[in-house]
């Protein structure tokens, strides 16, 4: 499997920097950007900056717009990096221009050759201000229409773990360390975990029942207390907001990665350990891998999703049932699980207030649908009272 | 003025409301006579069910008659539903005598050339308002009147709707044998019962949150400068809570009367709201924070919504008052905070004004439409004589700054 690691904008470009310092024979990296400015110290990062002629090598001015005409003038620079590529891993900063208007046509044109395509995106700070928060969401949302899977990784819940007077440079260094660290986590996760199988399918199938609406949080251990830490790790996790997302999701991918002394009881205890955290009856799917080199350590990825168990599970199983035997690629695999959820979608309008009645349609939206169920809100149905 | 008191109705989708009012010396509104009914057969500000619709304007208008002690004959009309659009068209002429300016002929001609619209062939012109002059170029004159110039253009307002589904809420009052003086947008009644002439100059949105359509109107430059009906309404936001929560539609609407918020309070994360028992149906308690994440949810999309109207023809910079919200949507717990959050602009709710009389007609931000149509119903009935056949002919001189 041939991947590709793209930075877009200034975030993604320096989330991929740091990912090249850390992973020095790592896979191929290339980080786009409008901004000449940005740092050039790029070891087997290929840098690419678009639209020289158009801006000048200034950057977009936070013009989406911009930026995307910017890219598409110099679309010749960027399609030859996706040839022979199998999975295209995009890390963006969303809220500038750049992220949010180049990232979408780069993964458009990933998946025209042949590429699978995940997204990474970090979500700007709250002190960033609304109208980046705007344009984040709408770059979200072209990246939601265009990408295999999107991951979130909202910013302010860093923040949590940035002391009030730490250096401004740090609280986007961890980000984008927490970004790298996650890129790198699925990517060994999606290569390794050979044991119980868990590839870009099954990965695909859970982001898309989840919307994007997921977080992820990556957790490590050595010793001989290497369970406990790794999984102290994650329920302290920032990224899953201390580990309160964990409580409320319906639905988990656990995978994890040992040596070669991997055991059965580690593997459990990992999992039940992380069950303890979420709800009883959420919906699991597991990956196991191993890397024969390591000795004691064990290093835990979770995707919780925040989306209900009932559709998931549905979408899973028939996902799987119609799968072909696993391709090594995986991305071709024909996944039906969003005809699932639209007509999951028909049939709550058919029994509304609305039923029979000329639906209201709105940029292709159809708002008799419960805005809920299209944005993705887990609500809980009414409890019979016990009294 | 006139001293006879006019009749207002409107076939909304939670309500049928009727209304007398005449008006008083100091230049205020009486509302004389309420008819108040909830509404059947209305799904989306569109009458669905013409004979149940029809007979929730009967209990009305008696309850009206009754209360206000008049007989009424003739009555002026609300319409509304999504199937009203407006469009801008302009026209111009050439300034018959450029020496002594602009004459009023030449102000009528320029609104018969920019009101001539070819419409779609099923649909009604229900308003046509000026918006702004522009004389030889020089754009956003107000009032053109002597002015010296070559070239007089005029934007022009127009508003159609489906003739079909307006003939439908015209027939529900003729079956009665009222007698059908005059009709009139929703929105811009609610404009007309509640925005100050101040707030208009400085540019202002009115949106209407009814139950089965939100409008809303927007003023600037003392010019109406967009309008729009879009059919998702308070209707919507109990649809909602009864399908997540699975409980009734009558249950939804009372919990979301009793404790829905469009604003998530982190306090509520761990309250629960219990429903007490019905026949038929156990009590059962749901979650205030899924219950406001509904609310929520729904309410920034519509706000999202019109908010991307108002980007696409550059309106946002020009409201200098801000958002007003009326209808019965407006008593919404949080529903400003959510709307000054949407828009970034200061969020008002907008209670009717200048009107006295019954207090449950003027004080609620429901019957701002009725009352903005008891309005316009005086005025028109004041300048009766000028009165030609085409509906809401008159409607433009009082959108036109004055009220």
């Amino acid at each position: 499997m041939k991947l590709l690691i793209m930075g877009v904008g200034n975030g993604g470009c320096n989330t991929v920097r740091t990912l090249a310092r850390q992973w020095p024979d790592g896979p191929k990296m290339a980080a786009v950007n409008t901004d000449q400015r940005a740092p050039a110290d790029s070891a087997g990062v290929e840098t690419i900056i678009v639209g020289e002629k158009i801006l000048k090598g200034m950057g977009s001015a936070g013009d989406p717009r911009l930026a995307r005409q910017a890219a598409e003038s110099d679309i010749h620079k960027l399609s030859p990096l996706f040839e022979g590529i199998n999975l295209a891993i995009f890390a963006v900063g969303l809220g500038g221009g750049t992220g949010s208007g180049i990232a979408p046509l780069l993964i458009e044109e990933a998946k025209k050759s042949g590429a699978a395509t995940l997204c990474l995106v970090m979500f700007p700070f709250d002190f960033e201000g609304a109208r980046r928060r705007e344009q984040a969401e709408r770059g979200l949302q072209a990246i939601r229409d265009a990408a295999d899977g999107v991951i979130c990784l909202h910013n302010q819940r860093l923040a949590a773990l940035v002391e009030d007077k730490a250096n401004i440079q740090d609280a986007f260094r961890k980000a984008e360390t927490a970004l790298a660290r996650g890129i790198r986590e699925f990517w060994r996760v999606l290569n390794t975990s050979s044991i119980i199988n868990f590839d870009f399918a099954d990965l695909r199938v859970f982001l898309k029942n989840s919307g994007g609406n997921c977080v992820f949080c990556c957790a490590e251990g050595s010793g001989e207390q290497r369970i406990d830490m790794a999984l102290e790790g994650i329920q302290k996790s920032a990224l899953i907001n201390n580990g309160r997302s964990l409580a409320e999701a319906e639905a988990f991918i656990i995978c994890i990665i040992g040596g070669a002394d991997l055991s059965i009881m580690d593997v459990d205890s990992v999992v039940k350990g992380i069950l303890a955290l979420g709800g009883k009856n959420a919906h699991v799917m597991t990956g196991v891998g191993c890397e024969p080199d390591w000795r004691q350590t064990i290093h835990v990825t979770v995707l919780a999703s925040e989306k209900s168990a009932a559709a998931l599970q549905h979408a899973a199983f028939t996902g799987r049932s119609e799968r072909q035997p696993p391709s090594p690629a995986g991305h071709d695999a024909g996944i039906p699980s969003s005809d699932m959820v639209q007509a999951g979608l028909f049939d709550v309008v058919e029994q509304g207030r609305f039923k029979g009645i000329n639906p209201t349609i709105v940029d292709g939206n159809n708002l008799d649908i419960p805005t809920f169920i299209r944005r993705r809100i887990q609500v809980q149905k009414a409890k019979i009272a016990n009294i | 003025m006139s001293k006879i008191p006019v009749a207002a109705v409107e076939i909304g989708t939670s309500k049928v409301c009727v209304l007398v009012g005449e008006t008083r010396e100091d230049g205020n509104i009486m509302i004389t006579g309420m008819g108040n009914c909830p509404s059947l057969g209305v799904r989306k500000g569109v009458i669905v069910d013409l004979e149940k619709a029809a007979s929730c304007v009967q209990t009305a208008l008696q309850e009206a008659e009754a209360s206000g002690a008049v007989e009424i004959r003739q009555v002026y009309l609300i319409v509304n539903g999504d199937h009203i659009r407006a469009s801008t068209n302009q026209g111009s002429v050439p300034v018959f005598d450029s020496a002594r300016g602009i004459s009023e002929d030449d102000i009528n001609d320029v609104m018969d050339i920019a009101r001539a619209v070819s419409l779609p062939p099923d649909a009604e012109l229900l308003h046509s308002i000026p918006q702004t002059y522009s004389v030889d170029g020089q754009t956003r004159i107000i009032n053109p009147q002597s002015m010296h110039g070559a070239r007089l253009s005029l934007d022009m307002l127009i508003m159609h709707g489906t003739r079909n589904i307006l003939n439908n809420t015209i027939k529900a009052a003729r079956n009665l044998g009222l007698e059908v003086l005059d009709v009139a947008f929703n929105g811009l009644c609610s404009a007309l019962a509640t925005l100050t002439p101040e707030q208009k100059e400085c540019g202002v949105a009115l949106i209407d949150l009814g139950a089965g359509t939100t409008n809303f109107v927007v003023y600037a430059d003392d010019a109406i400068a967009a309008t729009g009906c879009i059919a998702v309404g308070g209707d919507h936001i109990t649809n909602d809570i009864s399908q997540g929560f699975t409980i009734s539609l009558r249950r939804a609407e009372t919990l979301k009367h009793e404790a829905g918020s469009a604003m998530n309070d982190p306090a509520d994360r761990f309250r629960s709201i219990t429903i007490p028992e019905e026949v038929g149906f156990p009590a059962c308690s749901v979650s205030a924070s899924d219950l406001n994440a509904i609310i929520n949810a729904r309410m920034d999309e519509t706000f999202r919504i019109i908010k991307g109207e108002l980007e696409k023809k550059f309106l946002l910079p020009e409201l200098g008052a801000g958002i007003v919200l009326t209808g019965g949507g407006a008593h919404l717990k949080g529903v400003e905070t959510l709307g000054e959050q949407v828009f970034g602009l200061s969020c008002s709710i907008g209670k009717p004004r200048y009107f006295s009389g019954i207090a449950t007609a003027h004080e609620g931000t429901e019957f701002a439409a009725p009352l903005g149509m008891i309005r316009y119903a005086i005025r028109s009935a004041a300048k009766h004589s000028e009165k030609t056949k085409s509906w809401g002919t008159l409607f433009k001189r009082w959108f036109m700054g004055e009220a």
